[in-house]
């Protein structure tokens, strides 16, 4: 018998042995490498099959022509050159990085304080409520209420604006982050902000004191997740944003094809590396500074 | 410093629940006041109605004569000091003892140094560095104090404030709460379900049911002259010995036995009312040999107490139990008397559970003007019912 590729010994009543008693030991041995061999060998096609284009995402940049197979037989940095010599490619970046902060910066604020009030004042039908609007938010920035959010904008004149994406972003991420806030807020002892509000604090100043210390970890876990979703959103921007020099980054790769009409492999693989790359040191950063661990309350 | 009156106040929560009913209170300039009462009597909701953290249905709340009912909680002069400290985690101890003064935008300096100050003389000064988790429950309590009184507050409130620390560490505390407060002289009002900090601590207390006071006074009144059942069998270590009687010709004939009817109380006695008797068992003497006024019986438990014993006696169709020294080595089935103190014998009426007393019942030292009404209110009923026997 084996559990997950290691053998377990039955002895004593022998009820659970299969093997006869006479031919025990070898046999045995025999299929726990063999178990054990083909464990391994379907871990390493899983690995490759997530590795490799993690793989050709670092050495492609660097390849003279990179192809669809990883490998680097003409290393060069000129890709780079290219991707800092085309028009639009770090304005793109530049334009995603702005549409993430200002997302960021809407979600954050204002999930904070309804959150803090969703947790503090007890609305009927105040649950119910929350559900449905995060039922409903994956509807808000998706494809099926595209043609009603675009008419939307466009009736608010927000057409090919910056504060047209970032408003529909942040609609979108708002009750997740709502509610994933609220519930950092309701295991804050009671006892903290009535002391402040004996000492005479506002509402206000008890959030920025009291309640906004103590929730750090989930609004830091708010920010990534809005930057990070912001950053790899394409619909949105790309329905409401015209001019080229408004595109973020997730749209501007589309764009990058040769005279020829193919896909600038040299480009899209360059210019991928250097997108990828802000998210990645995000989360290094928050990771070394909060730990993605699980709150589970806080103890004073 | 400011004396608080709480004047009918009711407090009653959706659902109907009457936390506090029609209840009035006076506590004195500089006094160390305790509310005490078993969980659910409204201790702590009137303490909360004090602070302004609860908003009493109807009523009234005076500090320092001024009426507060509707003045927010940071208006009223009053410090809070909660059963978890409720210190602020990512603060320093420095920072959360001078959190007050930041509130009222005390510039940082001068804050900081006010709030040093007060932990120096609270013995906190090397731990200023430090966030509260780094602290041991005795010293997050000290600083939770400090931070009141940096607040400069006319009045402490205190939640169960020693409920959170272990026993050896309690008495520590209790000790220096008692010492502070006499040295800052500031009116404190002080909630508990522990009787023995009650008694330990107070100038006065409260004892609470259900939302009303059912006794004020000091601490050794009510202990040993409790005004019903209530405050009589809540008080006291060991459970009071409540025992039926009968009132006969200047006796009360408990069971098979005749005791001698309390000085003071004769008046409000007529022959044949039914009467139940109350004494503490430490007010029971236990005697190998026959005695007046005493109950006979054998041995049935005895109770190690540590220092003292608790000997449970059955005869006679009573039990009764009595707190004896330990070196007394009472065994099981030894035969005794046991003999109640005449002095600390209670007599209360069953059927209203107040205490019987007679027209020369001494009135308490410093007692709230409503409780002197009540004494005076018995008293007359106890004259009435002694002119109609005589």
């Amino acid at each position: 018998m084996t559990v997950i590729g290691i053998p377990v010994e039955h002895s004593g009543d022998g009820q659970l042995d299969v093997a006869p008693p006479s031919n025990r030991g070898k046999p045995e041995w025999a299929r726990a490498v063999a178990v054990r061999s083909i464990w391994y060998v379907l871990g390493v096609v899983v690995a490759a099959f997530f590795a490799l284009p993690m793989l050709w995402l670092v050495t492609a940049p660097f390849e003279a022509h990179p192809g669809f197979d990883v490998g680097l037989s003409h290393l060069t940095l000129s890709n780079f050159v290219d991707v800092f010599h085309n028009p639009n490619a770090l304005s793109s970046l530049y334009n995603s990085l702005i549409l993430s902060l200002l997302t960021m910066l809407i979600v954050v604020g204002a999930s904070a304080l309804a959150a803090y009030a969703l947790s503090r004042v007890n609305l009927p039908g105040r649950d119910v409520m929350l559900y449905v609007l995060l039922l409903l938010s994956s509807v808000v920035s998706g494809t099926a209420a595209m043609v009603p959010l675009f008419l939307l904008v466009f009736d608010m004149h927000l057409i090919n604006t910056d504060a047209g994406v970032v408003l529909v972003l942040a609609a979108g991420l708002l009750p997740a982050g709502i509610f994933i806030l609220k519930d950092f807020m309701d295991s804050i002892p009671r006892s903290y902000e009535e002391s402040a509000r004996v000492f005479g604090a506002s509402p206000l100043r008890m959030l920025w004191d009291v309640v906004g210390p103590s929730v750090r970890p989930g609004l830091a876990v708010i920010g990534v997740w809005a930057v990070v979703n912001v950053w790899g959103n394409f619909l949105i921007p790309f329905i409401l944003l015209r001019s080229p020099g408004l595109t973020p980054a997730a749209v501007e790769i589309y764009s990058f094809y040769t005279s020829g009409g193919q896909a600038n492999l040299r480009l899209i693989s360059t210019f991928s590396l250097l997108y990828t790359l802000p998210v990645v040191v995000i989360y290094l950063l928050v990771q070394r500074r909060y730990g993605f661990r699980f709150y589970g309350g806080i103890k004073g | 410093m400011a004396d608080v009156a709480v004047e009918a106040l009711t407090k009653e929560f959706a659902g109907g629940v009457k936390a506090l009913d029609q209840l009035d209170l006076a506590v004195e300039e500089g006094e160390f006041f305790a509310l005490l009462g078993p969980s659910g009597c409204g201790k702590t909701t009137l303490l909360r109605s004090i602070a302004g953290l609860e908003r009493p249905t109807s009523g009234k709340v005076l500090i320092g004569g001024r009426d507060v009912t509707r003045t927010p909680p940071g208006g009223r002069g009053i410090a809070m000091v909660f059963q978890d400290y409720a210190l602020l985690p990512h603060m320093t101890v420095a920072d959360n003892i001078a959190y007050p003064l930041k509130i009222r935008h005390v510039p940082k300096a001068q804050r900081l140094e006010a709030a040093s100050r007060t932990a120096a003389s609270l013995g906190l000064d090397q731990y200023l560095k430090r966030r509260p988790a780094e602290l041991s429950g005795g010293q997050q309590q000290r600083v939770a104090l400090a931070r009141a009184i940096t607040s400069r507050a006319k009045v402490f409130l205190l939640d169960e404030p020693l409920s959170n620390l272990d026993a050896q560490l309690r008495m520590e505390a209790r000790i220096f709460l008692k010492r502070l407060q006499q040295e800052l002289a500031v009116t404190t009002i002080y909630v508990t379900h522990d009787q023995s900090e009650a008694l330990a601590l107070a100038d006065r207390m409260a004892v609470m049911e259900r939302g009303v006071i059912r006794q004020v006074g000091p601490p050794v009144e009510v202990y040993l002259r409790p005004d019903n059942l209530f405050v009589a069998g809540f008080m006291g270590a060991t459970p009071i010995n409540l025992l039926e009687a009968k009132v006969d010709t200047g006796v009360l004939r408990v069971g098979d036995n005749r005791i001698g009817i309390p000085s003071g109380t004769q008046a409000g006695l007529s022959s044949g009312r039914q009467v139940t008797v109350a004494v503490r068992p430490e007010h029971v003497s236990l005697s190998d040999a026959a005695q007046t006024g005493g109950f006979e019986g054998s041995v049935v438990l005895v109770e190690h107490l540590g220092d003292d014993d608790l000997v449970t006696l059955e005869g006679g169709g009573v039990t009764i139990r009595a707190k004896v020294n330990i070196d007394d080595a009472v065994q099981l089935g030894d035969l005794r008397w046991a003999v109640p103190n005449p002095e600390r014998v209670l007599v209360f009426d069953p059927s209203t559970g107040e205490r019987i007393r007679g027209q020369n019942a001494a009135a308490p030292p410093r007692v709230a003007p409503h409780a002197l009404a009540k004494d005076a209110g018995t008293g007359a009923i106890g004259t009435a019912a002694g002119g109609a026997g005589g």
